[in-house]
C-alpha cells in the first residue's frame, strides 16, 4: 500500500490517478495507523530533502493531499482518545520491554543457535544493498532517488548492527526488512546500469542474479526439511505437517477445564485459531477462556531445561513435536539431548507419532 | 564523482579486512554468521565498484534460446507442483528434484526468451505451484498477526456479528484484514485460513503486475523487474527479470 501511494504521488499528473490518492490513504491509515504516520514523515522528510520534488512533480495537489492526509490521522485519533493514551502506553511500555529483553535475549544467546546456513537466506539481500550503493555513484539517477537509498541504507546498517548488539529489539525486522525493499527500487536500475558498463558489467550482472537464485533455492525457504538445503531461522521450517495437523485437532478435544500450556508457537497459533471463539489474546503468547499457551520462540522466549522443568513443575502441559523442537530459537540445543530423561519423570498423556504430550513432572 | 569511487573503494578494501580482527578480538558485538554475512556483501560490492569506474557502451544482453510461451508456463506451474507434492508424499519432504527444478525453473525464467509479462508469469507459476505443493501438505505458515487475523474472521463468521470480537490489536483501528478475510469467506465458502492463502496468492500475482504496469519515472525499474515479497520476519523469495528497458507506450 506504502509503495502504491508512493507511485501514486510520484506519477505523472494524471488527473484520473489522482483521485485514487485519498482512497489509498485512508485504506492506509484505518489499515495500520503507526505505519501511516512513519509514512507520513518520510514523504515530509522527501518534501524537506529535495525541493524539487514538492515544485516540479507535486505541486499544490500535492501539499492539500498532504494535508488531508494529517487531518484523517488527527480525526481518527481524535475519536479514539482512549487508544491514544493506551498507543502511547504501550509504544513506552513495548520500548522498555523491548530492551530488558533483548538483554536478557542477549544473554542467553549463546543457548540458541543459528547454523552458517541461514546467511543463505540474507544474501539477496547483500546483493539488494551492494548493488544499490552502486548506484548511488551513477550521475543519471535523479538526486531525490540517492537521497532516499542512502537513507534506506543507513536504515539497513543500523538495523544489521542494532541486531547484532540487542538481538531481542528485532530491528532487522521493523528497519531492516523495510529498508530492503524501498531499496529494491534501486537494484533494477542499478542493475541495469551496471548491465551498460561493457561486457565485464554484463557478466557481472548475470553472476549477482545466478547467485541469487543458487542463494534462494539452497536457503530452503520454500523448500522446508529439506535435508539438501540451509536451514532458515524462521520462514518455513518447523511446519505442521497434515499428521500431525491431525493429532493436534484431536489433542485440542481433550483439552478440558483451565490449562496453562508450552508448546513450539507454531503449535501453540494453530491451537489459538482452534480456539478461536474464545480468544482472549494472541501475541506473544495465547489466552483463551480456559487456555494460557507459552508460545516458544515467539519474540525470544527460549525454553531451556531449567525454564522447562519449572513450568512443568508450575502444573504446565508440555505438547512435544519432533519438529518443533528443530526449529531454532525455540528450544536450547541442549534440551534434545536431556528431553528423553526429562520426559520420563513426567506421566505422558498422549505419545502419537512425533508427537508427545506430558505433564507434572516429578524429581528422580 | 570518481574521487569519491575511490575512497570508497578503498575503505571497502580495508573494511574487508579490518572486520575479522574486529571479530577476533571481541572489539565490537559481532556474531560469526554476522561476519560472514558483512564479508560476502562488501566481496560483491568490490567488483561491482571496479564495474562502475567503467564508461558506458552499448546494453550487452545474456538469453538463452529458450523463448516462454503460455505452455511453458502452465506446463512448468503443474510440474514444479507434482515433483514437490510426490517427493514430500514418499519422502515427508522435498528433495533433489524440486531443487533442480526449481533452479532450472528460476534460470529460465530469467534468462529465456520472451515478453516481460511471461517472465513474470512463469516466476508466479513457479512459486505458485511450489507453495500449492507446501500448501497442501502443511498447514499453512503463519506469524503472530496472521493466525489472529484469521481467528479474528473466525469469530465474525462464526457469530455473525463485528461486535463480537473479543480481541483488538491498538495498531489497528479498524480489522480491515479480518473483514476481507470474512468476505472472502462467506462469499467463496472457504474457512478464513485458505481466504488468507488465496489473498497471499493474489499478491503474488498483482505486485509483479502493479510494478510492470507501472507508468511516469518509476517505469525505469521495469528494465529489471524485482520481485522481493516478505514472509514471517524474513524475505521468501526475490525474482529478478533480465532484459532491456523500454518504455511503454500506453496503459
Amino acid at each position: 500500500m506504502v509503495m502504491m501511494i508512493l507511485y501514486l504521488l510520484l506519477m505523472r499528473d494524471d488527473k484520473r490517478r489522482i483521485t485514487l490518492i485519498p482512497v489509498a490513504l485512508l485504506a492506509l491509515i484505518f489499515g495500520h495507523l503507526a505505519v501511516a504516520i512513519i509514512f507520513g514523515f518520510l514523504v515530509g522528510l522527501l518534501m524537506i530533502l529535495n525541493s524539487k520534488l514538492l515544485i516540479n512533480k507535486l505541486n499544490k495537489k500535492f501539499i492539500i493531499l498532504y494535508i488531508f492526509f494529517f487531518i484523517i490521522i488527527i480525526v481518527v485519533l481524535f475519536v479514539e482518545m482512549t487508544y491514544l493514551k493506551k498507543s502511547v502506553e504501550m509504544l513506552w511500555r513495548g520500548i522498555t520491554s523491548l530492551i530488558i529483553e533483548a538483554n536478557a535475549r542477549t544473554a542467553s544467546e549463546e543457548q540458541s543457535f543459528q547454523p552458517i546456513s541461514t546467511v543463505l537466506s540474507y544474501i539477496p539481500i547483500s546483493v539488494i544493498v551492494a548493488t544499490s550503493f552502486v548506484s548511488l555513484f551513477i550521475s543519471t539517477i535523479p538526486s531525490w532517488l540517492r537521497t532516499l537509498t542512502a537513507i534506506t541504507l543507513v536504515s539497513v546498517g543500523m538495523a544489521f548492527f542494532a541486531e547484532q548488539a540487542l538481538p531481542g529489539i528485532t530491528a532487522v525486522r521493523y528497519i531492516g526488512y523495510p529498508a530492503a525493499v524501498i531499496l529494491s527500487i534501486t537494484l533494477p536500475l542499478g542493475l541495469h546500469k551496471l548491465s551498460k558498463r561493457g561486457r565485464l558489467g554484463s557478466i557481472c550482472t548475470t553472476v549477482l542474479i545466478i547467485v541469487v537464485i543458487l542463494a534462494f533455492v539452497f536457503s530452503g525457504s520454500l523448500t522446508p526439511g529439506n535435508p539438501l538445503t540451509g536451514v532458515p531461522s524462521f520462514g518455513v521450517y518447523g511446519l505442521i505437517a497434515y499428521d500431525e495437523n491431525v493429532q493436534i485437532k484431536m489433542i485440542n478435544q481433550l483439552l478440558t477445564g483451565k490449562i496453562q500450556i508450552v508448546t513450539d508457537w507454531r503449535t501453540g497459533l494453530f491451537l489459538g485459531y482452534l480456539n478461536a471463539l474464545d480468544l482472549k489474546r494472541m501475541s506473544y503468547g495465547v489466552e483463551t477462556e480456559n487456555l494460557t499457551i507459552a508460545n516458544a520462540g515467539a519474540y525470544g522466549f527460549i525454553v531451556s531445561e531449567e525454564r522447562l522443568v519449572t513450568m512443568l513443575k508450575r502444573g504446565y502441559v508440555l505438547i512435544l513435536r519432533d519438529k518443533g523442537l528443530d526449529m531454532i530459537e525455540s528450544f536450547t540445543r541442549d534440551l534434545k539431548i536431556k528431553l528423553k530423561n526429562l520426559i520420563h519423570n513426567t506421566n505422558i498423556i498422549y505419545n502419537g507419532e512425533k508427537m508427545v504430550v506430558t505433564s507434572n513432572y516429578i524429581e528422580s | 564523482m570518481k574521487k569519491l569511487l575511490i575512497i570508497n573503494f578503498l575503505i571497502i578494501i580495508v573494511g574487508i579486512l579490518i572486520l575479522p580482527i574486529v571479530y577476533l578480538k571481541n572489539i565490537f558485538t559481532l556474531s560469526f554468521n554476522g561476519l560472514v554475512l558483512i564479508e560476502i556483501t562488501l566481496l560483491i560490492l568490490t567488483p561491482l565498484l571496479i564495474v562502475t569506474f567503467r564508461d558506458e557502451k552499448e546494453i550487452t544482453t545474456f538469453f538463452l534460446n529458450f523463448s516462454i510461451t503460455k505452455i511453458v508456463i502452465i506446463l512448468f506451474g503443474i510440474i514444479i507442483f507434482i515433483i514437490a507434492y510426490t517427493e514430500m508424499i514418499i519422502l515427508g519432504y522435498t528433495y533433489f528434484l524440486t531443487l533442480s527444478f526449481l533452479f532450472v525453473a528460476l534460470f529460465i525464467a530469467l534468462f529465456g526468451r520472451g515478453k516481460h509479462v511471461a517472465k513474470i508469469a512463469l516466476a508466479i507459476a513457479i512459486v505458485g505451484g511450489l507453495i500449492s505443493a507446501l500448501y497442501g501438505f502443511y498447514v499453512p505458515t503463519f506469524g503472530a498477526d496472521t493466525w489472529r487475523d484469521v481467528s479474528i474472521s473466525k469469530q465474525i463468521i462464526i457469530t455473525g456479528s463485528f461486535e463480537s470480537v473479543s480481541i483488538r490489536h491498538p495498531a489497528y483501528p479498524i480489522p480491515l484484514v479480518p473483514l476481507l478475510y470474512t468476505v472472502m469467506s462467506l462469499s467463496l465458502g472457504f474457512s478464513p485460513v485458505w481466504s488468507n492463502s488465496i489473498s497471499g496468492f493474489a499478491y503474488l500475482v498483482l505486485l509483479p503486475l502493479f510494478i510492470y504496469y507501472q507508468r511516469g519515472w518509476l517505469a525505469v525499474t521495469r528494465s529489471h523487474t524485482i520481485l522481493v515479497c516478505w514472509r514471517w520476519l524474513r524475505p521468501s523469495y526475490l525474482y529478478g527479470q533480465y532484459g532491456s528497458y523500454r518504455r511503454r507506450t500506453r496503459c
